[in-house]
Formats: structure tokens, sequence, C-alpha cells
């Protein structure tokens, strides 16, 4: 059965105010060389800056789209078009013969996944004392292929020390990234991520800060040697770190559950990869006070199936990776959202939490960062926010950059960011007369 | 910690000092002499330091200094206003046209760009200059404040401390703003006061840098008179040779002028009458030699090196290049059309013409109709130029009415090439092209026709706005390129937002209050 939607349903679903109007700016019949439904999906190709036209698609059963544009947004402004059109009953979208076989593919690739999945509800459960066992072995073996992985890498780490970082060039360079690669077969996918960002800054001569990146490399390296010493919130930090995160749907069966009104206060969606898209929702608990963080990752576009929407409330549960500091998070259910404003924000009090995350747990990539009062400066080339309780250099692109600056005004605004220890990533902000702004692009 | 950092960067290979006191220090020093491996020790000291400035955030103080905010703009559209997105599209993707025609609209309505605009619009303004004009009087406050922080936008920019009070004193663009918002200031005072603004120029004639002088000195033009001869005869001597060129063609306007009666003295007697047998005949006669009192006069006396004029035919072009097209008639008895003609068949055409050319102005009408009816070369290739000296109306009645027509006789570009950015066809022209337009976007010539495309791309910025209603949506089969399904769309996106730029801005108001 398909969803009638209305237009504000539709407006609903975007990810912000920004793409609900440009997909209000692209319902002319121009842009759209060729469009069609049929009872299971909506599609068409849009006219985009490239040659091709982006190929656009929308489940209308789940209400999933999926374009080939390379919006990180989802929905992105073209699904949001297609479907403002399908609510518009635009008399172009009509039902020909045969779907185009870009859309019956990704129908079908996304029924046999369904299947597949039902398949795996409906067989018998493991006797749960062979599914131990098995877990165990497989778990084990891991733990036996990261560990030899890690030695690998402190053997490397050490040796650029005794070598002097000064002396890193080119060769090291290589192989340091092959030793990355080294870590992805190793199993631990999240110690190749934290290797290069220790080569970049090397290789940009920020010495200082790669000597503290391989620090804290060596420290998972020592974790992961003395795991079996460490407590289960600990060794949950030491997973994650590592790139091997608790199972979603364990995290849904035994972590923390807090049902709240859930306000999205910045929302990120970024690809180091083409291909590979990796969502942030930071999102704060209207009753518990709580920050959460949805960290969620779309292969060629599919995958990111919950709408959050920038400055929305939702009534939901969430479940809580273990840890010793419970920032990340799964949803179970989610309601209809509202849009209410942002609480208040404390600088103080948000250093002082980013300081207490930090302390238990140092592996977090980046904690949130609640700021009031914030001017944004151009200042000596940087792009920077003074605060009552200091001033913080920003990662931003120009763009949003001046975006920002322009928005403010000079004027002190509430700002949401993600502080990664040394620089801050300015997601959403508030003016006083509560206007907002979030950044377009992301660095 | 300098000399434990510089240890990694030379190399571990003894124990490095331990780079803190207190208790961290302790702790290093403990973690240290665990190992007998120096750099396997150092990398663990490097994992207590690393964990230990994380959990200790440590913020430089913010600057006590930082600069004053921007004042309240509530001309400011809001980002939730109708016009928003076809605003946001003409600044970030153009073209230049359309870019000025958004800026008049904003203008006419006096409101200004949404603040989140601000950014590509003044980044617009920093690619094209003949932008700026239009985009000053609608960036408000904010714009101009935001313009200080950026070198490339500095032509829009005041003083921080003249944004943040920003009490609507015009005089202060003047006495702080930009070379453009003064030049605007200044258009606008010689408009209202010409008096004031020749004082006012030959007040601080002393402080402003020569590009700046040509800039305002060209603006005397408009509402010339004879007060200003004193200052333009000041400025024959002026130390740029753009600000003398300036001032002595201004100056052989005003026919008092000591300039004007020199020039008519020197070209007199080189433009005489013999009476023959078929009565009286014209000559003229190119200078003979140079004469030392043309240096004052802004006349060169060495011809420039590649100069295609021969020495007196340059000579003679530079005389005429700045006596009115008026003097001809009065001392010829001629009209325009007839000294066309007798200027061809002298030995001395090609200075004539040029000089001409380079002379005629929007007040010559008869020279201009004359001029584009001549076949001379030199009139020829100015067309478009002499075109856009006439008003719209007169300008159309050389224009056929349809598009495969003015394609077909290459007057499509000469169109374009005519209209500066802002101005439009006049609503009967535009109404009257449409019916051949949409033939021409329907029709397979575009499939081809390359040129076609840009040009009628450059026409849909050119319509009149009331004519934008009854361009339908060109008919596609499907087969079409991808560069002509692009040229559609852009024809298409160029027509909507302008279709929405002229719909009244007040439907979405109240303006959004700034803080």
């Amino acid at each position: 059965m398909t969803i009638a939607l209305t237009r504000d349903q539709v407006l609903a679903l975007a990810p912000d105010g920004a793409s609900a109007k440009a997909a209000s700016g692209l319902l002319g019949d121009s842009q759209w060389p060729t469009l069609g439904r049929d009872d299971a999906a909506l599609w068409g190709e849009c006219k985009g800056s490239g040659a091709k036209p982006y190929q656009t698609q929308v489940d209308l059963i789940a209400l999933v789209t999926r374009c080939s544009c390379p919006s990180r947004k989802f929905p992105c402004k073209h699904a949001l078009a297609l479907l403002l059109m399908h609510a518009g009953d635009q008399p172009r979208l009509t039902t020909p013969a045969q779907a185009p076989i870009w859309v019956s593919e990704w129908l079908a690739s996304r029924r046999d996944k369904a299947a597949k999945k039902e398949q795996v509800a409906d067989k018998p459960p493991l006797d749960p004392q062979l599914a131990a066992a098995a877990t165990a072995k497989r778990e084990a073996a891991r733990w036996h292929r990261i560990e030899n992985g890690t030695l690998e890498l402190q053997r490397w780490i050490v040796d650029q020390f005794r070598h002097g970082l000064a002396r890193f060039d080119e060769a090291q360079r290589k192989d340091g990234i092959a030793m990355g690669a080294r870590m992805v077969d190793a199993q631990a996918p999240g110690l190749a991520v934290r290797l290069q960002h220790a080569i970049d800054a090397l290789a940009d001569g920020r010495h200082e800060e790669a000597i503290e990146r391989f620090g804290l490399l060596q420290l998972l390296v020592d974790g992961t040697a003395r795991r079996t010493e460490l407590s289960p919130a600990r060794v949950a930090d030491l997973r994650s770190a590592l790139g091997w995160p608790h199972d979603k749907d364990e995290v849904l069966a035994s972590g923390l559950a807090v049902a709240d009104h859930w306000l999205v206060l910045g929302l990120i969606v970024e690809s180091e990869d083409e291909r590979l898209s990796e969502r942030h929702v930071w999102l704060h608990g209207r009753d518990s006070g709580r920050i959460a963080l949805l960290l969620d990752y779309a292969y060629q576009g599919r995958g990111l199936e919950d709408i959050w929407r920038d400055g929305c409330s939702y009534p939901a549960t969430l479940h809580f990776y273990p840890g010793t500091v419970q920032q990340r998070a799964v949803v179970k259910e989610q309601g209809a959202a509202t849009a209410p404003a942002w609480p208040a924000f404390n600088a103080i009090e948000s250093v002082d939490q980013a300081s207490r995350a930090f302390a238990d747990n140092a592996w977090l990539p980046a904690v949130p960062m609640l700021l009031d009062a914030a001017v944004p400066a151009l200042q000596d080339d940087q792009w920077r926010v003074h605060t009552a309780v200091g001033m913080f250099v920003l990662r931003i692109d120009a763009a949003s950059g001046w975006s920002l600056l322009a928005f403010s005004g000079g004027h002190p605004l509430q700002l949401m960011g993600e502080w990664d220890g040394r620089l801050l990533r300015v997601l959403a902000a508030r003016n006083s007369a509560g206007e907002a702004w979030t950044a377009e692009v992301y660095v | 910690m300098n000399a434990w950092l510089k240890s990694a960067l030379v190399g571990i290979q003894s124990h490095a000092p331990i780079p803190f006191d207190g208790e961290m220090g302790a702790l290093m020093t403990k973690v240290a002499a665990q190992h007998v491996d120096p750099a396997l020790g150092f990398s663990r000291v490097a994992a207590v330091l690393a964990s230990c400035r994380l959990a200790s955030i440590t913020l430089l103080p913010s600057s006590s200094s930082l600069p004053p905010a921007a004042a309240a703009d509530t001309q400011a559209l809001g980002a939730d206003h109708d016009w928003f997105i076809a605003l946001d599209s003409t600044f970030r993707q153009g073209p230049l046209r359309l870019q000025v025609e958004a800026c008049l609209r904003l203008a006419v309505n006096a409101v200004h760009l949404p603040v989140a605009l601000l950014p590509s619009a003044l980044q617009a303004g920093h690619r094209q200059q003949i932008l700026r004009a239009a985009l000053l009087p609608i960036i408000g406050v904010r714009g101009r404040w935001l313009a200080a922080f950026n070198p490339d936008w500095r032509y829009a920019s005041s003083s921080l401390e003249a944004s943040a009070a920003d009490d609507g004193d015009e005089e202060k663009h003047w006495q702080q703003g930009s070379n453009e918002q003064r030049v605007q200031y200044f258009r606008a005072l010689r408009a209202r006061d010409p008096t004031a603004a020749c004082a006012l120029l030959q007040s601080q004639l002393g402080e402003l840098a020569a590009k700046e002088r040509a800039a305002l000195v060209e603006l005397l033009a408009t509402g010339l008179q004879a007060n200003d001869a004193s200052l333009l005869e000041k400025l024959l001597k002026d130390r740029s040779r753009d600000v003398r060129q300036i001032a002595a063609r201004l100056l052989a306007m005003l026919p008092h002028s000591i300039h004007a009666q020199r020039l008519r003295e020197w070209l007199a007697p080189l433009v005489t009458s013999r009476r023959g047998l078929l009565g009286r005949s014209w000559h003229c006669e190119a200078p003979a030699s140079a004469d030392p009192a043309w240096a004052e006069a802004v006349i060169e006396s060495t011809r420039p090196q590649h100069e295609a004029l021969g020495e007196r035919a340059w000579w003679l072009y530079q005389l005429v290049r700045q006596v009115p097209l008026s003097w001809w008639c009065e001392h010829t008895g001629m009209r325009a059309a007839a000294l066309l003609n007798w200027a061809e068949k002298s030995d001395w055409g090609d200075a004539l013409s040029r000089g001409w050319r380079e002379r005629v102005g929007a007040e010559d009408a008869e020279w201009i109709e004359a001029m584009l009816a001549s076949d001379t070369k030199a009139f020829c290739e100015r067309r478009a130029e002499l075109l856009a000296l006439l008003p719209m109306a007169q300008r159309e009645q050389h224009w056929p009415h349809d598009v495969t027509q003015l394609q077909q006789s290459g007057l499509l570009g000469q169109i374009i090439g005519s209209c500066a950015p802002g101005e439009t066809l006049s609503s009967r022209y535009s109404g009257a092209l449409i019916p051949s337009l949409l033939a021409a976007l329907d029709g397979d010539a575009l499939r081809q026709d390359y040129a076609l495309r840009a040009y009628l791309l450059e026409l849909a910025t050119l319509l009149h706005a009331d004519s934008l209603l009854a361009l339908r949506e060109p008919v596609r089969v499907g087969d079409e390129t991808t560069a002509l399904r692009e040229c559609l769309s852009e024809f298409q996106r160029i027509v909507a937002t302008r279709r929405c730029l002229h719909d009244s801005p007040t439907k979405n108001m109240p303006f959004t209050e700034r803080p």
C-alpha cells in the first residue's frame, strides 16, 4: 500500500529548511526530463550541474529515497521535490508500461534484502549456549587478529619516534598508509582512520598534534593488550575506538533505554569516500537533559532511513551503546516532529562536560559543545568563536564561515558544534531572534 | 615541553626529558622508567599527555577587542521570503544581467538582500565590477559590515564603526566608504546639487588617487554647467592623462569656456568653403604643423608609435574628438548625413569619422541615425554602441520583430550589445518577439546553432517583464542533447526567476527583525 502524503508532510521530511526551500525550487517541468510512478515507487531524472541528470527514486511503501546526486542530506532536495510533485498530483507522474531498469533493480534489491532479513528472523533460534560459544569463539579470533595488528602498529609508531619525526618523508608516509591497510585487514578499521589522521598531521608539520595522536594509538595498543583487566564499559570504549562497535540489535535489546522528546541540535552527513556517507545527528532530551548521538552510514545513498530534521523535536525511545560515556544511541520508535526553541546553553558547563567526557574516554572522536553568547570572527586567517569561557578555533569551510559571520553580524549566538579536542566544527546556530543557521558544507 | 618535542623531532635515542612537573610529571616519569626502549617509553608518555590534554580543555582567552557588531537592518528580507530561492540562484549562478535586475528590483522595493545571501552577492560583485553600483544600495548595513572583513569585498565595505552606528548618514559613505561608495555618493550629490558636488570635488582633489579622480570628474557630465569651467580648466593640467582627457571633453561642451573657444579657433581655419562653378563647397585640411599651445588643450603633438593615422591626421582627429558635433552643423550649414557623405570624400575621412564617433553622445540623435545608416567602417563596427545611445523606442525601430530574422541578419548580437545591464526591451517590442521566440525554442534551429542558444539566454534577461507571462515552457520531444536540455532549462530558470522578482515582495511581509 502506498502512502498518500500532503505537501506539509513531505516538507516535514526535509533534513533542514534549506533543503525544503531548494526542493520547492525544483518543481518546474524543465528540471525533470523524465518522471514516472507506479504503485511501488516514484522516479525521475533531474537536471543537475553535471552532464548526466540525477536519478532520483522513492520507495512509496517504505518511504525511502535514493538519488545519484552527491548531496549529503537525506532525503536530498531532488527526492523531496519528487515527493512534493507526488503530493501535488503532478500530471507528468504517469505510469509507463515498464519502470526504468535503474528503478526496478533498486526495488528488487530492497525486496531481496527484506526477504533475507525475514528468512533470518524465521530461522529457529540456536541453542543459547551454542550461540554464546560460537560468538565467544568469533570474538576471541577477532581479538587475536586485532592484537597482532596492534603490536605491528606499535612497532611502526615507536620506529617513527626513534628515527625522528623531522625525517618523516614521502616513503614513510606511504609506509604508514600501508600500515593503515594492515589494520583494516586486522579487523580494526578504527585504528586505520586514527593512523591516517596522525600521518596527515605529520605530513602537514603539525608535530605536536601528531605526537598526541600517536600517543592515543599507543593507548589503544596497550588497552587491547590489557583488555581482560578492563571493566566492561572500558572494553566497550576500546571496541568502539577500534572500529568494532556493538551490534545494533544487541544495543536495542540491552542498551540503556531513554524515552524523551529529542530535539535535533545539529546534523551532518559527511563522506570521506564518495560512496559511503556518515550521518551524525546530535539530540538533546527535553526531560532527561541527555545528549545523544545517532551515527548512521549510507552506502550510495541507501541506509539513512530515519528522518531527522534540524531544529525539530521527536518523541522517541533511544537505546544507548555501552561505554564509560554513553553518547552514541540507536532509535527504536520515533514520533511526529514539533519545532520547539533551543534550550538554554552554558559555555562554561559545556566545556566542563566535554572535559569530563574526554577524561572518562580519551578515544571519543568528538563531544558536543553547546555554547551561549558565542561571537564568530575571522582573525589572523582563522575562523574563531569567542565565548565567556575562551576562544575556539573552528573547523569550517570558507563559504560556511562567511555565511556564519553574515548570520551573526557580530552579535552573540547560541551555537552547537562537535569538539574534537582541538577544533570546533560548528553545525548549527541560533540568533537572539530564534532564527536558525546550519552549515552547508562540512569539513 | 620544547625539549621533549625536540627530542621526538630529532629521534629518541635515550630517555627524553619529561615535559611537565607535578603529578603529571611524576606519572610520566614513572611510565617512561618502565621501559628499556626509550622510544616506547616516549610513546607511552605521549599517551599520558594526549589523554590529559583532552581532559583539561585549555582555550586561549577571548579577544577583548572584537569588532563592533553591525547595526540592525529592518529592510533585510528574511530567509523565509518568497524571493529567497530566486535571489539565491541568481547570485550563485548568474547571469550578470539577472543579477543587476535582482538588485534593481530590491532597490525599487526599498528592501535589502537576505543576510544569508550576502556572501554570494558580495562575491558576485567581486567578480563583476559592473555589478557593484547596483549591489551597493541593497546589501544594507549588514552587507557593508561583512564586506569589511574580506579584502575582495572592500568595494562594498564601510568602516566597522560606521556599520555599527548606521545612523543613515550618507555623508559617512563619502568620508569613510570604499571608492565605489564614494562614487555612488558623489553621483547622487551631483544629480541633487551640481554646484555642491563641484565644490566638494574641488576641495578634496589633492587627496584623491588618479583612478578615483577620473571616476568623479566623469560624473561632472551630469548637470554640466558654466560654473564647472574653473575646476575643469585646472584639471587640464592634472597628472593623470585620463583625467586631462575627460576634463577637456567636458570643457569643450561648455561653449563659453576658454578651452572650447580655443578649439573652435584651431578647427575653423581647417574647415573652409570655396565658391566654385557648382556653388559653395567645403574642404577640410589637417593642421600642417603642431601648435605648442595644444599641450594645454590635451592634444598631443607626438603621434603614438602604433597609431594607424598619419601624423597630421592624428592631430586633426584629436581636435575633432573634442569639438561638439553641433559645431560642424553650425559652421558648415550641413546636416549630419551630408557631413558624413562629405567626410567620406575627404582626404581626411578616417580622422573625421573616428573623431566624430568618439564625440557622439545621446544628445546627437540626428548624428546617431546618420552614422547607423552609413556604410563607413568606423560606424558599422560600432553599431551596438551607437544604438545604445538612442532611447529604446528609437533603437527598436532598427530591428525586425522576428527572432529568426534577427539571428540571420546578425542583429541579435546588436540588440544584446546595445542594452546595458539592467535595461530591458520595451513591452511592445518584447511582446512582438514572443511568437518567434517560442518557435525558435521549439524548433530545430536550436539543435545545431550554438550561438543562437547563447543569444536566447541573453534575450530571456532582456525581455520586458510584462511579456514574461506569455512565455510558455519549450516543447521537448525527448531526444535533446544534454547541452540543449541544459540551455532550455537555463532559459526556464531565468524566466521563472524574473517572474518571481516581478511579483510584489510585500506578499511575504513583515520583514524579519534583526537584533
